[in-house]
């Protein structure tokens, strides 16, 4: 008999095909946000945490360790203080660090910043869980005044393989000290990767200690310097101090005793953080706005499965006679209930299922652009245990919603008995 | 055929609403056997179709009882009801009798899906029941071929009723309710309808109940209860 309910249950639907499909569809939307919501929040934060990858310390002048991941890998805010040189060479020579790559920061172009390093750091730097860094055209840079540009900023400002830029110095757009008197040449474009990189410009710690010639007191004090100059009088340009750099360990297992060591390093005071553990306590802090983001597509469902209940309810009273007609050839009270609960949870399995549909089309269609803008990449992952259960809850929510019905049903099938209401 | 002779005893009966004093409806007594065809004659409000309600169970009697089939009906619960009148009773409205999702077929088979013993019933009789609802369908005048293929919206109101009357038909209920099953028909159809009904209910020796306020109808049925009397006996 409950077999012949669900029948009638859907070719009631087929019948009814716009009004149902419809609502199918406004649940199933409302399903997709609130799924999307959750996948990207995840996979933002698996993006996030992986901002930079394949490394395992960041080490810089003795700060607060929030303060030393922003300025370092996400260049917010300034150093306090530079790493000397020296520190550098000596702690990076222990022979339990594999490799090490030199950071140093301070200079500018049009707002974008300009990253200090060396080779290495085309060479080992990674981000989202062991990527290495990529070219779009164009090579790292060989020459002293070679630049290479992270994607935004190509974009961004337009720019390809050998134009010239110049550098400023200190941060910001409007920078009245400058080093145009040395333009660099772009060799390379990096491919995007998500990460602070994208907005950066890389140079080589020599060109910039050449940009510094006569730069000692924080103004310059020669000018018309030419690159030539440099070049002809071999200037030896070695770098003083850096403001971080980030370590590779042979081993995972010496972390903790490599960062006390730093962290007692006597002749410096500097710090060094585990950049996962760090990322992790900053995402604490952004991870506010993955939850309001939630709850407020849960608010969503919520008013799409109150909508719905309008349109079962307004649908039934147009249904009184149906009803009536059903009872005449046989079905009981409690029939005519389950045909509204029946109802009600295909409409929402109906949903669900269009909603998982539309989320990894979504998923599919948008993951390209979300990856060229945003440097976000998305990965059809299955649904998480966490989902199964908000889809459980709904289903619940829906059974709670469809005894609305099912008794306004079952009491106006008692009251019209056999008598039909038009 | 081993079906009771009496099919419908009354006794006693009083009807009224709850909260309301004045008795809706009063039967002193009241046999109807089995294979009758009874005409019950009222105005719209004379209380038919609470008689109607009353005989299929779907009301209660205030005071006095009903046994349908030898079965009193009066203090059988709810739920064994339901099921009782799935059985035995097949009921025609007097418009808007069919679902509309449905096709005809599976608006006629409707009752068999409800009901295990009339559609026991219907297979003892013949065991392709797709078979029989056809034959009912034909015997009451409609092209089985042309019809069971439309849509239930776009039959006329007489092709309608007859849809109505064969699913009321099919499994052979002892006891045939139609309230007010011709108004929606014009003067033509009407006595046609009925003539068909009495056949196919004749075949299967089942009491049919026919409520209508049109008494020229009267002269065709066995008997004819009116509503006033009813109704006038206690009202004062």
């Amino acid at each position: 008999m409950n077999l012949s309910i669900l029948n009638l249950a859907v070719k009631s639907f087929r019948f009814r095909k716009f009004s149902v499909g419809l609502t199918i569809l406004s649940l199933a939307i409302s399903i997709m946000l609130f799924l999307s919501v959750d996948t990207i929040r995840v996979q933002a934060k698996d993006n996030f945490v992986n901002t930079v990858s394949g490394i395992d310390l960041i080490v810089g002048s003795r700060s607060g360790s929030v303060q030393l991941l922003l300025y370092s890998i996400f260049h917010i805010g300034n150093a306090t203080n530079n790493v000397s040189w020296e520190s550098y060479e000596k702690i990076t020579k222990h022979p339990r660090i594999h490799w090490s790559i030199p950071i140093s920061l301070g200079d500018s172009h049009k707002g974008f910043r300009v990253v200090g390093t060396n080779q290495d750091f085309f060479q080992h730097y990674q981000y989202k869980k062991n990527n290495k860094l990529l070219f779009d055209t164009g090579t790292e840079f060989s020459n002293l005044f070679d630049a290479v540009a992270g994607s935004n900023v190509a974009k961004k400002l337009n720019y390809s393989i050998n134009d010239e830029i110049t550098l400023a110095h200190g941060i910001g757009n409007v920078s009245l000290t400058s080093h145009d008197n040395l333009p660099f040449k772009i060799s390379g474009i990096l491919h995007p990767t998500g990460s602070p990189i994208d907005d950066s410009i890389v140079i080589d710690l020599k060109s910039l200690e050449a940009i510094h010639i006569g730069w000692e007191h924080g103004i310059s004090n020669k000018t018309n310097f030419s690159a030539k100059d440099i070049e002809l009088e071999d200037i030896a340009l070695q770098t003083q101090s850096i403001t971080a750099f980030l370590v590779k360990l042979k081993s995972k297992h010496d972390v903790f005793n490599i960062q006390r060591a730093i962290n007692d390093y006597r002749k410096e005071p500097l710090l060094a953080i585990l950049p996962s553990v760090a990322l992790l306590e900053l995402w604490k802090v952004v991870g506010i706005i993955e939850k309001i983001l939630l709850l407020i597509s849960g608010f969503v469902i919520i008013t799409a499965l109150f909508s719905m209940l309008a349109i079962i309810l307004t649908n039934l009273n147009s249904r009184r006679r149906e009803l009536a007609v059903l009872r005449s050839v046989g079905a009981s009270p409690l029939d005519i209930s389950l045909l509204m609960i029946i109802e009600t949870e295909l409409l929402i399995v109906f949903s669900m299922i269009l909603g998982i549909v539309l989320l990894y089309l979504s998923i599919i269609l948008l993951s390209p652009i979300l990856y060229s803008s945003y440097g976000i990449a998305m990965v059809l992952t299955p649904l998480s245990t966490f989902q199964w259960m908000l889809l459980v809850c709904i289903l619940i929510a829906g059974l709670l919603i469809s005894l609305i019905p099912a008794f306004n049903a079952y009491r106006n099938t008692l009251q019209d008995g056999l008598t039909i209401r038009s | 055929m081993d079906k009771p002779k009496q099919c419908i005893q009354i006794s006693q009966l009083v009807f009224r609403w709850p909260g309301s004093h004045n008795d809706l409806l009063s039967i002193p007594k009241l046999t109807i056997e089995q294979g009758a065809k009874i005409f019950i004659h009222g105005a719209s409000g004379s209380g038919k179709s609470t008689l109607l309600n009353l005989l299929t169970g779907v009301l209660t009697p205030t005071q006095g009882s009903i046994s349908i089939l030898d079965q009193s009906i009066s203090h059988t619960k709810k739920a064994q009801l339901d099921s009782f009148r799935a059985n035995h009773f097949g009921i025609i409205f007097q418009q808007f009798n069919l679902i509309p999702y449905l096709t005809v077929m599976e608006n006629i088979m409707l009752p068999l899906s409800f009901s295990k013993h009339r559609l026991s019933k219907a297979q003892e009789y013949k065991s392709d029941i797709h078979h029989q609802a056809m034959e009912i369908l034909e015997s009451l005048g409609l092209d089985e071929h042309n019809i069971s293929n439309r849509n239930i919206t776009e039959l006329s109101t007489g092709q309608q009723q007859r849809i109505a009357a064969a699913r009321a038909l099919i499994g052979a209920p002892e006891i045939i309710i139609a309230d007010e099953p011709t108004s929606a028909l014009d003067a033509d159809a009407k006595h046609g309808f009925i003539d068909l009904l009495f056949n196919e209910v004749k075949k299967t020796n089942s009491t049919l109940i026919f409520a209508s306020h049109d008494h020229t109808l009267a002269t065709m049925f066995d008997r004819t209860l009116p509503m006033d009397n009813l109704t006038s006996a206690h009202s004062s």
